[in-house]
């Protein structure tokens, strides 16, 4: 009759319900037990979105609000700055970066194969994916200064003799590497159910580390980063979002370090490679407005809009497949599809996956079309639809940290654990191998206040984003303010979305 | 003259209701026993979730009518159940969300039978 409470590690059961091929779908690694928002709260929230969207709106028509866009502090000048930004400590945090990489792939290759006793899946998908997220949008793009395949391309560099790329990036490739290796990315996040088995982790560390340096060997290290990179293209749009910017002001530095980097103006934003040549007197690491960067979009190609709609589909399609409205449809898809056998699941994620980002740059596409119209038509579609993606990425942001805070929060925790044995080998490195999550870390009411607000606060940077992209890009005052009245219906269509999701109650698929 | 009454009412309403709401979130911790059948590993559609508040006392009851395993996520509890007499799952609900409850039988396959959701006070 007395309950047993087993204390045992979460690793056993973790061992049993993650490498079983069972759940179709669920974001890269371990739970969320997240209590869906109560229907007052999504209402308010709602509404609170509409009516701000118009006080934005009434703040643009009756007046000409200062876009402060291009207000910035050079941290630089203040000693604190120069240490956290000094050469010698960007290489301590690559040298990092790098060993860190190693343990991971050694813990792939050599360590324990379950997935919650080995450190490699958490690391890559809770610390690395969703904590880099966070990082890039709310602090800066700390991946362009610490990414270890770029440090080690640069290692090596060093050591044979820095040679000239052996082509020159084709402008006509674009961003489209980028897209195509996200799409395998995001994959391989939310449908393939390897992805918690080290040892395949590994495989694919190994096959995108080959794809990454034969890019940069090719292409030049920054030109590949900046277009064919899946994660410093997704980091670096997200980092358009934070607060902080590195900056080179040298136009011949920015030319040399590789034609992707130089901006509309010269300078070169958030380009590790040339922020790490130029001289000292020409770097700025500045601080600004959130959501500053994303007004400057005149470096955005059609691959690029497709790049961004990607990456803002594949976060709601993670939220989506966590709804029992998916549920329902995977149920009903796999009761119609039985000739295809137990490759369904697979399946129909993946399709689920491929026609997310054609609905939604289709539906991006129509409004864009809306916009110009609406304005008078000054500027085609295509030009519409590559200066306002951007204003739609404070939207993903904030779903993002919504959708990931308590993950983050509990699963993170995780880490603490696995630090001491991280290879799951018996170890206790640092005394906490045994450490157990708290799952009661936050509450209930404070995750979803903090999520409510992340929107509302989220929508309100992109309705006055787009807002001051159309007045510098419409020709006249009239124009602009036209032309945001069909993209506000879009914004207000996408925050609902986002609060429809975190309404829902999370079910298991299958 | 009505109105100071009425004042008087509307302030002595709010105080009592400040009263309840301080009550609430003073609340003792509630028993809660709830029973759970399992009949050939799932729950009726009316037990799939089951509803408590947070710092209740909960004594989840289990009947089945064939061995499997229980887990319930989150707060990590493992049974094993047989048909015959209920066992029972006893813990404090401390933290909020959300928690799956699953099933594991003989052969390895797993399902969701049910969540428990914590809701706060």
């Amino acid at each position: 009759m007395t309950a047993r409470r087993h204390w045992t590690p979460l690793a056993a059961w973790a061992v049993l319900a993650l490498s079983a091929p069972r759940s179709a779908l669920a974001h890269g690694i371990g739970q969320r037990y997240d209590l869906p928002i109560p229907l007052w709260l999504w209402v308010t929230a709602a509404a609170a979105a509409v009516a701000l969207s118009f006080a934005i709106i009434g703040l643009f028509v009756t007046a000409s609000p200062g876009v402060r866009g291009d207000w910035r502090v050079n941290l630089l000048r203040l000693p604190a700055g120069r240490l956290l930004a000094d050469g010698r400590t960007r290489a301590a945090a690559r040298a990092v970066a790098v060993a860190l990489l190693a343990l991971i792939l050694v813990a792939c290759l050599l360590g324990d194969q379950s997935p919650t006793r080995n450190i490699a899946p958490t690391a890559i998908w809770v610390a690395w994916w969703v904590g880099f997220a966070y990082l890039s949008a709310l602090v800066g793009n700390l991946w362009a200064v610490t990414n270890p395949w770029s440090a080690i391309f640069g290692w090596g560099q060093a050591l044979l003799g820095s040679r000239r790329a052996a082509l020159r990036y084709p402008a006509w490739l674009g961003a489209w590497p980028a897209v195509m290796l996200f799409v395998a990315f995001a994959w391989i996040e939310l449908v393939f159910t390897g992805r918690t088995i080290p040892a395949q982790l590994g495989v694919l560390i190994i096959g995108y580390s080959l794809l990454t340096w034969t890019g940069m060997a090719l292409f030049g290290r920054t030109a590949w980063l900046r277009q064919g990179d899946p994660f410093g293209v997704a980091f670096g749009v997200l980092a358009r979002f934070a607060p902080t910017e590195i900056r080179v002001t040298d136009r011949d530095a920015c030319r040399r370090c590789g034609h992707a980097c130089p901006g509309p103006d010269g300078s070169c934003v958030d380009c590790g490679e040339c922020f790490d040549r130029a001289s000292p007197s020409r770097r700025e690491w500045n601080l600004r407005p959130f959501g500053a960067g994303l007004l400057e979009s005149g470096d955005i190609s059609p691959s690029m809009v497709v790049f961004v709609l990607l990456l803002l589909s594949t976060v709601t399609f993670d939220g989506f497949t966590a709804t029992p409205a998916w549920s329902r449809l995977e149920r009903a898809l796999y009761a119609s599809l039985i000739p295809l056998g137990e490759a369904r699941l697979t399946l129909i994620g993946t399709l689920g996956l491929l026609v997310f980002p054609v609905v939604f740059l289709l539906v991006y596409l129509l409004f864009a079309r809306g916009m110009a119209w609406a304005a008078g038509d000054p500027l085609s579609t295509a030009t519409v639809a590559r200066r306002f993606v951007l204003s739609l990425v404070p939207i993903a942001i904030a779903y993002h940290l919504a959708h990931y805070f308590t993950y983050l929060l509990i699963q993170g925790q995780l880490m603490i654990r696995l630090v001491s044995d991280p290879l799951g080998l018996g170890w206790d490195l640092f005394g906490t191998a045994r450490y157990r999550p708290d799952i009661g870390i936050v509450g209930a009411r404070f995750v979803w206040y903090t999520a409510v607000i992340a929107i509302v606060l989220g929508h309100v940077i992109a309705v006055y984003v787009a807002h001051a992209v159309a007045l510098r890009e419409f020709p006249d005052r009239r124009a602009a303010l036209r032309s945001q009245l069909p993209m506000l219906v879009l914004m207000v269509g996408y925050t609902a979305v986002s609060l429809w999701i975190i309404a829902q109650p999370i079910v298991e698929s299958r | 003259m009505n109105r100071p009454g009425r004042l008087r009412r509307a302030g002595l309403s709010v105080l009592a209701g400040l009263c309840i709401l301080a009550a609430g979130a003073g609340a003792v911790a509630e028993p809660r026993v709830i029973d759970l059948a399992l009949r050939d590993g799932t729950l009726p559609a009316d037990r799939r979730v089951v509803r408590v508040q947070q710092g209740d006392d909960i004594t989840l009851r289990w009947t089945t009518d064939r061995p499997l395993t229980l887990h319930l996520h989150g707060y990590d509890i493992e049974e094993k159940l047989v048909p015959g007499p209920p066992v029972v799952m006893r813990f404090t609900a401390r933290a909020t969300g959300r928690f799956p409850i699953e099933t594991h039988d003989a052969s390895g396959a797993e399902r969701t039978v049910g969540y428990l959701e914590v809701h706060p006070r």
